[in-house]
Formats: structure tokens, C-alpha cells, sequence
């Protein structure tokens, strides 16, 4: 499979080929992230989906460090997903909120959490939950990964909300977890 | 400094490079921490790198199985990239389309940012409501110039902006807008509906309806029947909503204020 770099690159000047490559690499990613939010139903989800890789795609030319390309996305299908969530919640949302879908700088990411490319670390969160409803919620979602979180509460027979606090509660493990890799980049 | 959790304080003196908050927090973070994960899941805006690279570990790497590949979705990636090329470039000249006072334009239109959305009066009637799904409209403005912004239920637009409406539903069928002013309201067109969220569009691509000439509070419905809808049934619909028949009616007011172009 030709590298992303090598795509991103051909995507920046146009190329259709390479834009349905990275959709046809990240497409599962931003899939998964938009599943996550369990009051989006199947047709919000897509949606989520076609703006993320539009507004990505569109703005591609302005990415400086390509290397990036994927939290990058990543942060954009959240900040949709968000938006559309707090829509159905009928929040107010600022106009200037609704218009902040792409980050136009990516910060520097420490060198350390560059490296995190292993499910192991996923797993070994997962382990550190009791066994429960929440363990059992994240094994689905985000180890099995089959179902959505709107599957996954209608199996269980809980709320929504539900789902997706536990779910939320678990990327927060997550978070916890490579901000102490950093910092122990740090001390080293 | 033993039971000191995450907070702003702390993330300040993390960024600082603090060596005594670094050293703290390496030990504290090794083990679970309720306090700090909930620190962590209200998601500092300033910490997104953090974010983006949790969703890069869990969705990119973390999970095992694969989902079912997609056919279609890169097309509708193309096509909207393909339609918001010809949007931007059509953009300009918005204001010169949007002329006559209330009359009803099919003009392609920028969305960037997206509508807001709005679920002022989303109404069914007849014998079908029990079947019946979500039928919701919302709105964007465009500008003179192509600016685009979201407008909420009964928010402000100006005479020189033409108004972007968004539908979601979700069965396919055919729906009538019907536009309620100081005049009554009058049907501005038919229009065939998709699942799902779209913009209002005909054949000559997204529909807009141009402010030009308006003042005071506009009311936009679609409205939706089983039964074969005409203009003046769906204006008649809008009239008098409890006619009794099979009908789903979704509603979105505005306010046109003059004199701030």
C-alpha cells in the first residue's frame, strides 16, 4: 500500500486516486469515532463522515505536517460529531462555534506518543476496569468493535447517555494514560 | 503535593515544565485516578492534541475487527467537493440572482459550517402519526458577498441575504415549501425529499430563497402528505393545520430586519 505521506502529497494536487485512497484507509477510523456518539443515529453518522473527509480534503493544502494527517482528521470527524450531538440536544452553540470544524494548526505532539501504535495499550486499560456493565460496554465498542454505541446500549438495554459517559470515561483512562507517557518522556 | 489531582492550575505547571508537577504526576497518572480522568474527560480545549491522539489510539489502532467496506461513501465525498467548487464559484453572484422581492430563486449555495438547527414547530396530523418519523428543517443565510452563516430559529437575516433551508427525514417522498409572510402564505415549490439530512434542492442544484424585499417575521414550512399534495392544499395545510389529513409539517421562522446591509 503506497504511505500516506506519498498519498497526502498527491491528494494536495488534486489526484482522485489518492483522495480514495485515504478515504479507503481512514474511512473505519472516523467511522468508529462517530459510532462512539450514541445519540447520532446511522444517516448522522454518514454525515459526520462525508463532512469530516470534505472539509479535510478541501483544506488539505494548508496541512503542513502531513505527519499529522491522522489526529488531524481525527479532530475534525470529533468536532463534527460534537456538533451534530449537541444539535440534537438542541444546545446553543455560538456562530463561531458551528464554524470551527478544521484546527488550522496542529501543535507539536511529543515525540513519545508518536510511537503509540499498539493495541496493547488499549488492552491493558481495558483489563484495569472491574468487571461490570463498563467493562463490558468498552470491550464492544472498542476492542470487538463491531457494534455502535447505539447498538450497544439497545443489546444492553440501557440509555444512550449511558453508553456514552462510559465510553467517554474510558478515552478518559486512555488520555490518563499517554499524558503519563509524556511526562515521563519528559523526565527521562 | 500527594493528593494534588489534575486541574488548570496543575496543566499550567505541566506546560510550565514544572519538574516537581512532572514528577508528581508521572507517579499519580501510573495508577487510575477518578478525580484527574474526570479532569480529563471534560477535555481542556487547549489539550485537543491530547484528544486527537486518544481517538488515533482507539480508533485507528485500538480495535481488532473490521468493519464492513464502504461503496459508496467516497462518491458522495466527490460529489459534495465537486458541488461546493461550483458553490464557491457561484457564490458571487448571489446578490445580483436575488432581486425581485420574494421571488423564489434555485441558486447553488455554500453551506460551510452547516445550517443550525432548528425544530420550531415540527407538527403531524392524521391517521398516520404513529408511523410517521422526524421531518425537521434548518437553516443557513448567505450573503451579498457568499459569506455564509448558521441561523437558529427565529434569528435575525437581512433583505440582501438569501436563505439556504435543510431538511431531515427520514423516507423519501415528495414535499411542498410553503413560505408564510405579512401576505399569507404562498407555496414556493415542490421538492422530492431523500432519507436523511440534505439540503432542499431541485434539478438546478440548492434551493434559495432571497430575502430581497422582506421585513418582519418569515415562516418557512415543508409540508409533507400520503395523499397527493397540490400548491393551494399545502398552502391551505399551513392555513389551517388541523385539516385532519395524513400530513407532517416542519416549521422555521426567521426575522428579516432592513437597513443593516
Amino acid at each position: 500500500m503506497e504511505p500516506t505521506a506519498a498519498l497526502l502529497e498527491r491528494a494536495k494536487r488534486g489526484d482522485d486516486e489518492a483522495y480514495r485512497a485515504l478515504y479507503g484507509v481512514y474511512r473505519p477510523a472516523v467511522l468508529r469515532l462517530a459510532r462512539s456518539f450514541a445519540r447520532l443515529d446511522a444517516d448522522e453518522v454518514e454525515d459526520v463522515i462525508q463532512e469530516t473527509f470534505v472539509r479535510a480534503f478541501r483544506a488539505l493544502k494548508g496541512l503542513q505536517q502531513t505527519a499529522a494527517f491522522e489526529r488531524w482528521l481525527l479532530a475534525i470527524a470529533r468536532n463534527r460529531a460534537l456538533t451534530l450531538d449537541a444539535r440534537k440536544e438542541q444546545a446553543r452553540r455560538s456562530t463561531e462555534a458551528l464554524f470551527e470544524e478544521v484546527p488550522h494548526q496542529v501543535p507539536a505532539i511529543p515525540p513519545a506518543l508518536v510511537l503509540e501504535r499498539e493495541s496493547a495499550v488499549v488492552r491493558e486499560l481495558v483489563e484495569e476496569i472491574s468487571e461490570g456493565p463498563e467493562k463490558e460496554t468498552v470491550r464492544l465498542f472498542y476492542v470487538e468493535g463491531a457494534l455502535s454505541a447505539r447498538e450497544i446500549a439497545e443489546r444492553m438495554g440501557v440509555g444512550k447517555s449511558a453508553i456514552t459517559m462510559r465510553l467517554e470515561r474510558f478515552r478518559a483512562k486512555v488520555k490518563r494514560e499517554l499524558l503519563r507517557r509524556v511526562l515521563a518522556i519528559q523526565m527521562e | 503535593m500527594a493528593d494534588r489531582h489534575l486541574d488548570d492550575a496543575a496543566l499550567q505547571a505541566l506546560e510550565a515544565k514544572d519538574a516537581r508537577a512532572i514528577a508528581h504526576f508521572r507517579e499519580h497518572l501510573a495508577l487510575p485516578c477518578p478525580e484527574c480522568e474526570a479532569f480529563l474527560a471534560g477535555a481542556p480545549a487547549r489539550l485537543w492534541w491530547l484528544e486527537a491522539e486518544a481517538d488515533r489510539l482507539l480508533h485507528i489502532h485500538g480495535a481488532i475487527s473490521t468493519l464492513a467496506p464502504d461503496a459508496t461513501g467516497f462518491h458522495a465525498v466527490r460529489r459534495a467537493m465537486r458541488a461546493r467548487r461550483m458553490r464557491r464559484a457561484l457564490a458571487a453572484s448571489l446578490a445580483a440572482a436575488a432581486v425581485a422581492a420574494g421571488l423564489f430563486i434555485t441558486v447553488i449555495l455554500p453551506r460551510a459550517g452547516g445550517p443550525s438547527s432548528g425544530r420550531e414547530w415540527t407538527g403531524v396530523k392524521g391517521p398516520e402519526a404513529a408511523q410517521a418519523g422526524p421531518l425537521e428543517l434548518s437553516a443557513a443565510v448567505v450573503a451579498a458577498d457568499g459569506a455564509v452563516r448558521p441561523i437558529g430559529p427565529g434569528g435575525g437575516a437581512r433583505p440582501g441575504e438569501t436563505l439556504v433551508l435543510r431538511y431531515r427525514t427520514d423516507g423519501a417522498g415528495t414535499a411542498f415549501l410553503v413560505k408564510s409572510g405579512p401576505g399569507g402564505p404562498v407555496a414556493l415549490g415542490e421538492f422530492a425529499l431523500s432519507a436523511g439530512t440534505h439540503d432542499l434542492a431541485d434539478s438546478g442544484g440548492v434551493a434559495g430563497v432571497s430575502l430581497e424585499g422582506e421585513q418582519g417575521e418569515l415562516r418557512f414550512f415543508l409540508v409533507q402528505s400520503s395523499e397527493r399534495l397540490t400548491a393551494a392544499g399545502a398552502v391551505e395545510l399551513v392555513r389551517n393545520p388541523a385539516a385532519g389529513r395524513a400530513v407532517r409539517v416542519a416549521g422555521f421562522s426567521i426575522h428579516v430586519v432592513p437597513g443593516e446591509n
